[in-house]
């Protein structure tokens, strides 16, 4: 499909550029009507359905404290602590977000250990049994309205005589289509579970990253 | 596709302003009567339907988005005398998980670029002198790095803890010395992480994940960290 200019230094003739256009005339009369898109549309001429997106890698621990209430959203986004870092906001601006656009947002948490308050961490005669428990949950502040969807927890626990828990928790939401709206931040929340008589003790994020995409419609 | 005219020069010379308007650009014309009809003058058959949209699948494969995947359940053994001996603080000779690393080549920039690996590992690590009657537990741990473009993401580093334990020091001999057993099963873990990158510059890149063992003894040789499937995913997306 490719048009030939006259040689460098040729003269331009009235005959030179009526070929040439007949030359371009051809090539586009070539293309399938069908399937035009297909044959000529590529990177090279599209641009990136890509508009809103962001992703952050957390390296400051967390150590969380506090406890657990229910597991109910109206819980989480009351009692359970934002963990530390784990806050996409676009400096604060939010994200743009057009209408029926959807949204793929991750997380993925380290837990590192879980440890009593009396000793510092605890080593191997532990106070802890199975049913320590560490909560996290992904949420979304759209039109500076927080809520969160309880597929989107998750949770491990204790192990008796092992401080170190060493778990990860990983989570994919996938939500929409929303109303053309600002999402104002993505977070990630946590709480710990069970209170074992006469023990104080936390666990500690040590790790992560969070991110989303969002998908435009498709037509 | 609408029918482009051919274009009439009634000039023998060239006239510019001839040439723009007989073939060129002529909005005004009727249908083909130039070839700015290849501007918005494409057939409706291409279109998405009533806003004129072209639809994702009419785009060539690749032009948004390109995939990359590594995996299997073939077995890979790592043993911590691979990673530089008994000394926990000795050097650190870590060992490339030849399963999870993956090397691409982005044909454009990528505003995001995707990465989540996930594998089920079974692993030897031991706590020593577990009562503490010697001063204090000494640790055994496996850890992985996820390195994209050779840089660590620390983000995404993360351990495997010990799981079986010995009231005797790793270096005590019979009959002082506890033999610590088999590693206890739900100490093993199954891990999936993901992390990206932003505003990826089109070529040659690389996702690569490696293993090290902080193992005391009594033979690294025998303590190993064993991968029994595993799989690495990567997105690309313009």
């Amino acid at each position: 499909m490719s048009v030939t200019p006259p040689d460098s230094g040729t003269t331009i003739t009235a005959a030179l550029i009526t070929a040439m256009h007949e030359a371009v005339r051809a090539a586009a009369h070539a293309v399938d009507a069908a399937d035009l898109a297909r044959a000529a549309l590529g990177a090279r001429n599209l641009p990136s359905v890509l508009i809103a997106f962001d992703a952050l890698e957390v390296t400051a621990e967390t150590t969380v404290s506090t406890p657990f209430g229910a597991e109910t959203a109206a819980d989480i986004l009351t009692n359970w602590v934002g963990l530390n870092g784990f806050t996409l906001s676009n400096g604060g601006a939010g994200y743009v977000i057009g209408e029926n656009w959807q949204l793929v947002a991750f997380a993925t948490i380290r837990i590192e250990n879980f440890y009593d308050l009396a000793g510092a961490e605890h080593i191997m005669v532990s106070p802890l049994d199975l049913d320590e428990q560490a909560w996290v949950a992904l949420t979304f502040e759209i039109n500076g309205v927080e809520s969160v969807s309880l597929t989107d927890t998750g949770f491990v626990h204790g192990q008796t005589s092992y401080s170190e828990c060493e778990e990860i928790i990983t989570i994919w939401s996938f939500t929409g289509p929303y109303s053309a709206a600002t999402l104002n931040a993505l977070r990630v929340r946590a709480a710990k579970n069970y209170a074992n008589a006469g023990v104080a003790w936390n666990f500690k994020v040590k790790n992560g990253f969070i991110g989303f995409i969002a998908i435009p419609p498709n037509s | 596709m609408a029918d482009i005219n051919a274009m009439v020069l009634a000039s023998t010379t060239v006239n510019i302003d001839e040439v723009y308007s007989a073939g060129l650009f002529a909005p005004q014309a009727a249908p083909g009567g130039s070839l700015e009809t290849i501007n918005g003058g494409f057939n409706k058959d291409n279109y998405a339907g009533g806003n004129d949209s072209i639809p994702m699948w009419a785009a060539q494969y690749g032009t948004h988005a390109c995939a990359f995947y590594t995996g299997s359940f073939r077995q890979e053994f790592t043993y911590a005398l691979q990673g530089g001996g008994k000394n926990k603080d000795g050097s650190q000779q870590r060992t490339l998980h030849a399963g999870l690393a993956q090397p691409l080549m982005l044909p454009w920039a990528a505003s995001m670029l995707l990465y989540e690996w996930q594998a089920w590992w079974n692993h030897d690590a031991t706590v020593w002198d577990s009562d503490g009657s010697s001063g204090g537990p000494k640790k055994e741990r496996w850890d992985w790095r996820v390195q994209v473009d050779g840089t660590v993401v620390q983000g995404l580093y993360g351990r495997l803890p010990p799981g079986r334990r010995s009231t005797s020091l790793a270096t005590d001999v019979a009959p002082a010395y506890v033999d610590p057993g088999i590693h206890e099963e739900n100490r093993w873990r199954y891990t999936a992480r993901v992390g990206a990158s932003k505003n990826v510059a089109k070529g040659h890149h690389s996702v690569r994940i490696s293993v090290w063992g902080g193992i005391f003894g009594p033979d690294p040789k025998l303590a190993k960290l064993r991968s029994l499937s595993w799989g690495l995913g990567i997105l690309a997306i313009r």
